[in-house]
């Protein structure tokens, strides 16, 4: 029995780390400090529903208290008008959700529509008749550019969504068979008019952790990986998106959003407030009004000497709180497994667009802790094409109908712990790690098959890195 | 940890005993060592005694509120009101239980924390409120004649779109005695008599439009309130489901969930986002803003937290029970950190009977504070979020890590 144990332990690491000893081997590949994904403003990784949601380090008590009240703003619902918690009121009068956190659920993601009727919490689907490249996707009449699936009591929702799934099968080159599933979409119950095939894209709400790096990032260091014309011959283009910057009135690149067509976080907050739950602010200060419906006469959340429902003092507070959320520390980074997987992620060039390497910018001024500080994102935020079988075929600003921007993959494996499903890309069609990998097309074709034709074993130690992240 | 109920009430009479010992002799160190699986079974005693309080005190509620809807009067509104606060404080204390991995908000068991104790409360989806002119709107489930009012009926209506129900459970019961707190002084014209609590008159059963359906609502969420009630104690209760699958934990793992929901009620849910969102985001932004029972409300909320901490718990009916405290406990693996959780607790306490002292509305201590004014509330959230610290070092002593926001 010891015999076979050392035969078995010679095996295992003769296939992995050749000459190496386990620890030889974990000592040349690990890199000093890879687990720090945000460096020292990474936080311990909890296990359990609480993984996300906490603040970096080292934050004044002011700040704390600060990122407290964003945090009670961020998880409260909101109400109709008008209602006695003045500082809740003024949803509607049609929205998706009536709180952050139903799409972003403990901070983390939203899960999809589902075929058997289930409530989805954080899936919506916007919608467009075109594109504008300077002003970005053209609404629908009737319906603007959302549409929103709930209302207040009285007023009519746009309409309802259905999904059906469609199985595709494949296999790897060792024979092993899988299954995708395909959604369609289907919007019924019209209520403000035939919507006549519009342009629509599903969207399932990310995990909300580490945002204000990103929002830290300045333009020239997005840029430096741009690649538009694909001069270096790697097959792998990516291009920055530009977009309506409201508050600079002008474009600006995209940083945030499935197709990076939100330039700050300041405008990705205020445009779910609008868009998501029908809350004015000062960036949007328009009450987005169902058709037919004279909104002016609708009671709204403002209170007493303000125009907008959610105002500058109150955003400023989910503002702190959003950008000052950190990024769980990797677990199991010194395993051989997850180091191998590391390699893989390499070889396959994964890591060309899931890039593991930023530097903040020097001029952040809503938390300057965040200034100057070494990131893995593993994104560049960049557009690049996904294939026929990921496109939405809707543009919006540069992005087109077949070009998605990197998700960042920190924090990747955690989201089980937190929201208790694997459901991964934009609508949360993938099941899970894998088949988010087996969705990849267009530009990331090659890496796919690549993936595809490795061994089971190669295989699972590049999903055990990705769940480390 | 498997116990039955004699052998349970036996380490209950000793660890009163030990207390009383411990107590009268101060100096002298305990000779009898207590045990995380003492605590862990005292804080089960004190969790189903508390639930049963809850439970009993809501049915002797919903026996007012449904003597009030059979014969309207000042009287019967009154004692229904009086119902509602007696019970709320025995509530208020068992919400130390949550976040605990425990049957209130695990969504693998009952989780029904959201349809008791949702906050805010959309009242203008169940009933007229108030508008800035003066006037009322009547837009609620309540004046819509389309929708029954069943029990059924309201949850689908809660759940429509997104789980969070927004028109059930303490607050809609609150709404429906009280109607809104519009702090309105009907001499100067002014909103800022913080001393008067909503007014909703008994006629609103009686002669109002939609009585009848007001009544119904009214009688349907306290029904449903007392369902959810009698679940949770029943699962606490000894042989109950739940209180079966505690007792079955690992003493790290009953230990880390215990810890973890005192650490994040104290810190995340009461100071930050109670206390410091209220004082930041205006005088309305409380709890028990209809009855103006949000100083109540920190009392049960502390109170629950501090039951856990000393160990001990004072029932309904006045009589005390304890057993080995978190003070105690820790106090054998660290007495550095046994002292400061100590004398965080105290200075909890003490925060809470200042602020408790000054014999004003919560609305009004908030609307006299700022996030940096200091004040009574913002001294109570400090003291709270000092408390949750000394938790998760007393976590950290007895070999757990716990998470406090």
């Amino acid at each position: 029995m010891k015999y076979f144990f050392y035969v078995l332990i010679f095996f295992l690491f003769s296939c992995t780390t050749d000459e190496f000893s386990e620890e030889e081997y974990i000592d040349i590949n690990y890199e000093a400090d890879e687990e720090n994904l945000v460096s020292d403003l990474s936080i311990e990784a909890f296990t359990g529903e609480k993984a996300f949601g906490r603040s970096i380090p080292g934050l004044s008590n002011l700040e704390l208290a600060f990122f407290g009240v964003g945090n009670a703003m961020f998880e409260q619902s909101w109400v109709s008008a008008p209602a006695t918690t003045t500082s809740r009121d003024g949803l509607g009068p049609i929205f998706n959700a009536r709180a952050c956190a139903t799409c972003h659920s403990n901070d983390g993601r939203g899960t999809p529509l589902l075929e058997n009727g289930a409530v989805s919490e954080g899936f919506l689907i916007r919608l467009s008749s075109g594109n504008d490249l300077i002003t970005g996707p053209i609404g629908i009449a009737n319906y603007g550019g959302q549409l929103q699936d709930n209302s207040n009591l009285g007023i009519d929702k746009e309409a309802t969504i259905n999904v059906h799934f469609e199985t595709i099968t494949g296999s790897y080159s060792d024979g092993e068979a899988y299954e995708l599933r395909k959604p369609t979409y289907t919007i019924v119950n019209e209520n403000y008019g035939s919507l006549n095939n519009p342009k629509q894209s599903p969207r399932v709400g990310p995990q909300v952790i580490g945002l204000g790096f990103i929002d830290a990032l300045s333009e020239a260091s997005i840029l430096a990986n741009e690649d538009i014309n694909d001069i270096d011959g790697d097959g792998i283009s990516g291009k920055a998106n530009y977009v309506w910057n409201v508050k600079e009135s002008k474009s600006t690149i995209g940083k945030f959003g499935w197709k990076a067509n939100q330039p700050t976080l300041e405008q990705q907050v205020a445009g779910a407030f609008n868009g998501d739950m029908g809350l004015t602010s000062s960036l949007f200060p328009d009450e987005n009004c169902p058709h037919g419906v004279d909104c002016s006469k609708l009671n709204n959340g403002n209170n007493v000497n303000e125009t907008v429902e959610v105002p500058d003092t109150q955003m400023s507070r989910i503002m702190v709180y959003q950008a000052a959320i950190s990024v769980p520390k990797r677990r199991d980074f010194k395993t051989i497994d997850v180091l191998e997987g590391k390699q893989l992620f390499n070889d396959l060039a994964c890591v060309t667009c899931h890039v593991n390497n930023f530097t903040t910018g020097n001029d952040y001024s809503l938390l300057t802790q965040l200034e100057n500080i070494t990131i893995r994102p593993y994104s560049d935020f960049l557009l690049h094409d996904m294939g026929d079988e990921l496109a939405d075929n809707r543009a919006d600003f540069l992005a087109d109908g077949n070009e998605w921007r990197t998700q960042p993959l920190w924090g990747l494996g955690l989201i089980e712990e937190v929201n208790k499903h694997t459901f991964l890309l934009h609508d949360g069609r993938a099941r899970n790690i894998e088949e988010a990998i087996l969705w990849h097309g267009g530009e990331a074709e090659n890496a796919k098959n690549n993936f595809k034709k490795l061994s089971k074993e190669k295989r699972e130690q590049l999903l055990k890195f990705l769940n480390s992240l | 940890m498997k116990f039955n109920f004699t052998k349970l009430s036996i380490v209950f009479f000793t660890s009163i005993m030990a207390i009383s010992c411990s107590n009268n002799n101060e100096d002298e160190i305990p000779t009898e060592q207590v045990t995380k699986a003492d605590f862990i079974e005292n804080y089960a005693t004190i969790a189903s005694t508390n639930y049963a309080d809850t439970y009993n005190t809501a049915v002797a509620m919903q026996t007012k509120i449904s003597a009030f809807i059979a014969a309207p009067t000042e009287t019967t509104l009154a004692e229904a009101r009086t119902s509602w606060l007696h019970a709320r404080d025995f509530y208020g204390q068992t919400e130390a239980y949550r976040e605990a991995n425990g049957p209130i908000d695990n969504e693998d068991l009952l989780a029904t924390e959201g349809q008791i104790n949702a906050w805010p409360l959309d009242e203008g989806y169940i009933d007229y409120v108030f508008n800035t002119t003066g006037g009322t709107v009547q837009n609620g489930l309540i004046g819509d004649t389309t929708v029954e009012l069943t029990a059924a009926n309201l949850i689908a209506k809660n759940e429509d779109g997104g789980a969070d129900n927004i028109a059930t459970g303490w607050h809609a019961i609150e709404f429906l005695l009280w109607g809104q707190d519009l702090n309105y002084d009907p001499i100067n014209h002014t909103t800022d008599n913080y001393a008067v609590s909503g007014d909703r008159p008994y006629t609103d059963y009686t002669t109002e439009k939609f009585a009848n359906r007001r009544a119904t609502y009214l009688q349907v969420v306290t029904d449903l309130l007392i369902n959810d009630l009698n679940d949770l104690n029943n699962t606490w209760a000894v042989g109950g489901a739940y209180r079966t699958t505690f007792e079955a934990l690992d003493e790290d793992v009953a230990l880390k969930n215990i810890l973890n929901g005192i650490g994040f009620i104290s810190n995340g849910e009461v100071a930050q986002e109670r206390i410091y969102a209220a004082i930041d985001e205006g005088q309305e932004n409380e709890h028990s803003c209809f009855s103006d029972n949000t100083n109540q409300d920190m009392w049960a909320n502390v109170h629950g937290l501090n039951n856990i901490i000393v160990g001990s718990y004072t029932t309904e009916s006045g009589a005390i029970i304890s057993g080995v405290s978190l003070i105690e406990l820790v106090n054998q693996n660290n007495a550095t950190f046994g002292a400061s959780l100590d004398t965080k607790a105290s200075e909890t306490i003490s925060k809470l009977n200042t602020l408790l002292g000054l014999g004003k509305n919560f609305d009004e201590i908030i609307s006299e504070e700022n996030l940096t004014s200091g004040g009574p509330a913002n001294d109570l959230a400090v003291a709270l979020i000092n408390q949750s610290h000394a938790i998760s070092d007393a976590a950290g002593a007895l070999g757990v890590s716990i998470t406090v926001e």
